[in-house]
């Protein structure tokens, strides 16, 4: 490839912005549950710029489980990972974190990305939010 | 557009409660009937009251380039203040499929949602 390249700067390579944001209020224990996925389709790429990751207890367990709230990485050829990870293991009302990232790196084609979480409590309930900002262009 | 889809999955780690969808928020799930060897007690979030979803099956949001042209004969059901469709014919259903298998080619044959 030339130098400077011949190719316009992502951003100008017919691209739109994506927001994947789901608000789960105040949920009982649940398995590990996808709230969104979003997939990279064949000859794009893109760009997670911006994310938001948001647990807060809202209903005391009784016993309290491990809570995790987490973006799941889904690599075009296989397999899964963990990208961002908030786990809660406190039992108090208002209890939480809340983290940003600004940035989770590139997507290729056919890649995946989830916002996710779990609550192997029994009983209380927890609002979870995962929040991710995408800009998705021509390959 | 809204669509009701059948979830899978077990609710584990490495087999999240999902829709086959490639790209979807959930409006709302209902775990319930899930294998009583599950790890936890069922998710019951429903964020909007009288949304009907039997077992297995959630409100979902995907954007209209994936499914609008294949299902855009099927019928609308208002819940709420949204157009959701609950039904398809083996048809529709097979033109959405194919349609996934182009648009997301890598993943060719995977993603296969089944109106419910």
């Amino acid at each position: 490839m030339p130098w400077p390249s011949d190719r316009t700067a992502f951003y100008d390579r017919n691209a739109t912005t994506i927001l994947k944001s789901v608000v789960s209020s105040s949920v009982g224990p649940h398995g590990g549950t996808n709230r969104w996925t979003y997939t990279v389709p064949t000859g794009r790429k893109a760009s997670v710029q911006g994310t938001r990751n948001f647990v807060q207890r809202t209903a005391a367990a009784a016993p309290v489980g491990q809570v995790q709230s987490y973006f799941n990485f889904l690599p075009a050829a296989g397999g899964a990972g963990q990208l961002g990870v908030i786990e809660l293991f406190t039992n108090t009302v208002n209890d939480g974190a809340d983290q940003t990232w600004s940035s989770l790196g590139d997507l290729l084609a056919g890649d995946g990305l989830t916002g996710s979480d779990s609550d192997a409590s029994t009983g209380g309930t927890v609002t979870f939010t995962q929040t991710a900002k995408i800009v998705e262009y021509d390959g | 557009m809204f669509i009701r889809v059948q979830v899978i999955g077990t609710g584990t780690p490495r087999d999240p409660y999902r829709v086959p969808f490639p790209t979807y928020s959930v409006v709302a799930i209902n775990t319930l009937g899930m294998p009583a060897s599950a790890p936890t007690t069922p998710d019951l979030a429903l964020p909007f009251a009288n949304i009907p979803l039997p077992a297995m099956t959630a409100l979902v949001e995907v954007p209209g380039e994936d499914a609008t042209d294949a299902l855009a004969g099927a019928p609308l059901v208002k819940v709420q203040t949204l157009d959701v469709v609950m039904s398809a014919t083996p048809d529709q259903l097979a033109a959405l499929h194919a349609h996934l298998d182009v648009r997301y080619a890598e993943h060719a044959g995977a993603f296969r949602p089944q109106v419910a």
